[in-house]
């Protein structure tokens, strides 16, 4: 069983899991309406059960490429944890500060922290770029652009 | 007609409209190399600015603005794999890896031509057809448009390399997620789990830039270097297209300018629909459509034809009936009333100075774009030689600001962080991504078309048949179904199905 | 008698105050909160007001749109600003009065949690046909709904929208019955009844009336309780044996609660001086729109009536929203 079947099998169980789980919540939660005036849930019932759907065929299919038994495939997935863990970090980073923090704190937090995701940045480079970045980002878009992004935390403006 | 023309040569010829179209095309330009930053954020920051020109010299500007980033929306989906503006993602499918094949300098330049190819065709139409145009646009009632938009879907279903259920799947997650928000018909807030930042549902700037830019940066990190191209491929003569990219290009062109003309007339869909339609068609005509995927230049020069025509035919049912297809249109016609100037059918005969120059402005914009983008190739290009590991945080900086900038919302910057993740766990998975924007677009519409034909038609289905261009439409897709079909079955009597690699 | 004395005096007042005032506010940045999206019908009126403002004043105004969930998320940031006068922001009907009576995640109180400051600009709903119509006049329109209940279909551009309401208003007052067919904004909808798919529409003025003009559809009423002004010749629907109809779509100027006193009287002042201006009158009212301004006090009076007309009709609609 290759990497690919055996992530197609997972990722299609899940997906049907998901379907089901959307029919389910939409059906319960919301209006189905009847045909001439349809509510707020009968689409996504609809969709949920055709995910659910899918999401088998997916898994079925994978299955039935299967030889091997699940417990002897070794090969892996590689996963950039450390990548993503740093760049989404400074993404949330930014998208937290923006608008306690202003534009220079979130720009400096979205540059800096997802830096050290790759291992050939050093301390210093980054600090030099993450300046440079910062001056930048103020220079085109609240000042040539005009777009109203305060810079600084509140309190300071 | 020849006066009209005359009239409007010279008032878009007058100084300031020439300059103001200058700096128009050019902040467009721009703004669509820039991940995230989209045209209607581009033109909302702009439009103050606008209070102290005229009339038609505010509009020369916003409208360049709105065709000029789709000029410069190609260059970072070609050269980093990061969608500039939403309908250029679909560039990136052939565009980056012609880029990393040391192709980033023919890729841009034949990416400009199709956009003036498209641009150019749109505007003839414009010029010479909005009334007819615009009326058969009329015709279009919900029925129709949701035939259309069935058939848009089965069209674009093999629009990836891989199992067709796994492309299915994600145009399936993308309408999930594009049915987030309140309920036009009840006003029932769905899927919001009580966020009231969710009411509209999420942006689509949120969704694109999460699943096309953050997770292409997280799988890139550490894996790109700069010494990996080639020199020589970033000197001027590596723009030179082939003879074989241009006998290749000019059909993919023409048909992309079809497509996006006819999509742009339709309010509510757009040059991403227009994009999507046109690589679907392609990969559909082609003799190879599993090289798809692998730096095709069929695969970019239709979309990007197709976005730029329908960029221009926009204005169709804009200026010829006061329809505004879409928000950005919307503003177009909110700063004519800034100016006193009441937007609407009447505007041609009323305004014929305003309506004329503004199209003429239209050829100028787009001969400007054509000469500024063509030299900015070799500077773009460049852009390659810089490591990545200095370049990537810069991108997702461009990512945040241009996704906080649209809705002046840092929820939609979390919004992306989020989809960042999911982007690349369906990533690792084989999923390919874009038929999940597909359906993110396409679904909300579905819907809201499908039960305003259902509650028009009084409760009766037989009201898409009914209809003869819906009905039409219906039969259109179904033979489409029908040959995906029996093309499936004889790939499968001719080889057993090899698991080929999503692309995206 | 008395309202108009005390509202003199409180004119007088504020006129007797303006210099002294005018010089310790503003002395800064003053943000004007839109919470919809630039180039629309709330977004205009605010930028053309703070143009105005920036011109003949000196003040300088940064306009921030914070769209969202139909006007209500930026009113909802406005409510928890600081109130020092250096952040306002536009309410209308629709966020003011219409939606915190509709949806529960409206977290703000339109009465306790904003300052009135001035209402700007009104503009009634008109309700149009398709040309080929068979409703000459708009009382044919309410009786062929009496002969058939429930028959008609309209188009309104949105659920909870102004058009929405008004007919709402209509239904309860007159026992009528409509069936509402809703359009996610304005561009399909008009298309619509161009080409004769649903029987009525009902959008705001300015929305309605270039089409109306142009020819292609009949503009049969509007919903102010008095001919409005840009179109004296089109009937009222209150004209129509519905006494005392109204449904007006206002736009206002609001601060967060507890704004000073001396900031409200200055921006009011100022305010009522631009709604003053012939050009800005004038380019209201090719808009659809028409000035109206007064002091604070008679905004909050106003304000009070329109948030318990409007919740009224919601609830009687079954709109109400489970909380």
């Amino acid at each position: 069983m290759s990497v690919d079947d055996r992530a197609d099998l997972a990722a299609g169980l899940l997906v049907a899991l998901l379907g089901g789980a959307v029919a389910i919540y939409a059906a319960s939660s919301y209006d189905l309406g009847t045909l001439r005036r349809m509510g707020p849930g009968m689409f996504p019932m609809g969709l949920g059960v055709l995910m659910a759907a899918l999401g088998l065929m997916l898994a079925l299919g994978a299955a039935r490429r299967t030889r091997a038994p699940l417990a002897l495939a070794r090969d892996r997935i590689g996963v950039e944890f450390r990548s993503a863990a740093l760049a989404t970090a400074g993404v949330i980073a930014f998208g937290l500060l923006i608008r306690p923090a202003g534009l220079i704190l979130a720009v400096l937090a979205v540059v800096i922290i997802p830096a050290f995701a790759d291992r050939k940045n050093r301390l210093l480079p980054i600090m030099v770029l993450a300046m440079v970045l910062t001056g930048l980002a103020v220079a085109i878009f609240p000042w040539l652009l005009g777009l109203p992004i305060p810079l600084l935390p509140m309190g300071m403006r | 007609m020849l006066d009209n023309l005359a009239l409007g040569l010279q008032t878009a010829l007058s100084f300031d409209n020439l300059l103001w179209c200058f700096v128009g095309v050019f902040a467009g330009t721009l703004l669509g190399v820039i991940p995230g930053i989209g045209v209607l954020a581009a033109i909302s920051m702009l439009l103050p600015l606008t209070f102290q020109l005229d009339a038609t010299a505010a509009l020369i500007m916003l409208a360049g603005i709105w065709y000029g980033t789709s000029y410069g929306g190609s260059t970072a989906s070609i050269l980093l794999n990061v969608p500039g503006t939403p309908s250029s993602a679909i560039t990136a499918l052939d565009g980056y890896p012609m880029a990393r094949q040391g192709r980033a300098g023919v890729a841009l330049l034949m990416t400009t031509i199709a956009s003036f190819t498209g641009g150019s065709i749109g505007i003839l139409l414009l010029m010479g057809f909005s009334g007819s145009i615009a009326q058969v646009a009329l015709q279009f009632s919900s029925a129709e448009y949701f035939a259309l938009m069935l058939l848009g879907l089965v069209a674009a279903s093999s629009m990836s390399s891989g199992a067709m259920s796994k492309g299915l799947i994600m145009v399936c997650l993308g309408m999930l997620f594009g049915l987030v928000g309140s309920d036009v018909y009840t006003g029932t807030r769905r899927f919001t789990f009580g966020m009231i930042e969710l009411a509209d549902g999420i942006a689509l700037v949120a969704l694109a830039l999460g699943i096309f830019g953050l997770s292409e940066v997280i799988a890139s990190i550490g894996k790109i270097d700069a010494k990996d191209i080639d020199s020589r491929s970033i000197g001027l003569k590596s723009m030179k297209p082939t003879r074989e990219d241009m006998r290749r290009s000019w059909r993919p062109m023409l048909r992309g300018a079809a497509v996006g003309s006819f999509f742009g007339t339709l309010p509510g869909t757009g040059p991403s629909i227009a994009a999507f339609m046109s690589y679907a068609m392609e990969r559909r005509i082609s003799k190879t459509p599993e090289k798809f995927g692998t730096g095709e230049i069929e695969g970019i020069t239709g979309p990007e034809s197709a976005n730029n025509a329908a960029d221009q035919t926009a204005f169709i049912p804009t200026l010829a009936l006061g329809i505004p297809g879409s928000a950005t249109m919307a503003l177009m016609l909110g700063a004519l009333m800034i100016h006193g100037i009441a937007p609407g059918p009447q505007l041609m005969t009323e305004q014929p100075a305003l309506f004329w120059g503004l199209v003429m402005s239209f050829w100028i914009g787009n001969l400007l774009l054509l000469v500024l983008n063509i030299p900015l190739i070799g500077l773009w290009v460049r852009l390659l030689t810089v490591p990545y590991h200095w370049l990537f945080p810069a991108v997702l900086m461009f990512i945040c600001i241009g996704t906080y900038s649209v809705n002046a919302s840092g929820f939609d910057v979390l919004m992306v962080a989020m989809f960042g993740i999911l982007g690349y766990a369906l990533r690792l998975l084989n999923f390919p991504l874009a038929p999940m924007l597909l359906g993110f677009v396409l679904g909300p519409m579905m819907e809201e078309h499908f039960r305003r034909a259902m509650l028009l038609g009084r409760g009766d289905p037989m009201v898409f048949l009914s209809r003869p261009i819906s009905a039409v439409v219906l039969l259109l897709t179904l033979g489409l179904l029908l040959l995906g079909v029996r093309s499936t079955i004889q790939a499968r009597h001719r080889q057993p199905l090899t698991d080929g690699r999503a692309s995206r | 008698m008395k309202t108009i004395t005390t509202a003199a005096i409180l004119a007088m007042t504020t006129v007797l105050a303006l210099p002294a005032v005018a010089q310790d506010y503003p002395s800064g940045n003053i943000e004007m909160v839109v919470p919809y999206p630039p180039g629309g019908g709330t977004d205009i009126p605010a930028r053309l007001i703070s143009d105005w403002l920036t011109r003949d004043r000196g003040w300088n105004f940064v306009v921030l749109n914070q769209p969202g969930a139909a006007g209500t998320i930026g009113l909802d940031q406005l409510s928890r600003a600081e109130a020092d006068g250096y952040t306002i922001g536009i309410g209308q009907t629709a966020n003011m009065a219409i939606n915190p009576a509709m949806n529960a995640e409206v977290a703000y109180d339109p009465l306790t949690d904003f300052t009135p400051i001035i209402p700007i600009v009104t503009q009634p709903v008109g309700i149009i046909v398709p040309n080929d119509s068979p409703f000459e006049d708009f009382g044919q329109l309410v009786e062929a709904a009496r002969a058939d209940p429930g028959s008609l279909l309209y188009g309104t551009p949105g659920q909870g929208t102004g058009g929405h309401m008004a007919i709402a208003r209509l239904m309860q007052q007159g026992d009528l019955e409509f069936e509402q067919v809703p359009y996610s904004g304005i561009a399909q909808a008009i298309s619509d009844v161009m080409g004769g798919v649903v029987d009525f529409y009902v959008g705001s003025v300015p929305s309605v009336l270039p089409h109306a003009n142009s020819g292609s559809v009949r503009l049969l009423a509007v919903t102010s309780l008095e001919p409005f002004p840009i179109i004296p010749d089109v009937p009222t629907v209150a004209s129509f044996g519905f006494e005392g109809y109204e449904a007006q779509d206002w736009k206002a100027v609001v601060g967060p609660a507890g704004m000073p006193d001396e900031a409200v009287a200055a921006l009011n002042a100022a305010i009522n001086e631009a709604l003053q201006d012939p050009t800005l009158i004038a380019n209201f009212e090719t808009q659809g729109s028409v000035v109206m301004g007064g002091s604070p006090e008679e905004f909050r009076a106003f304000l009070a009536r329109e948030v318990e007309t409007w919740a009224g009709v919601v609830e009687a609609a079954g709109l109400t929203a489970e909380r």
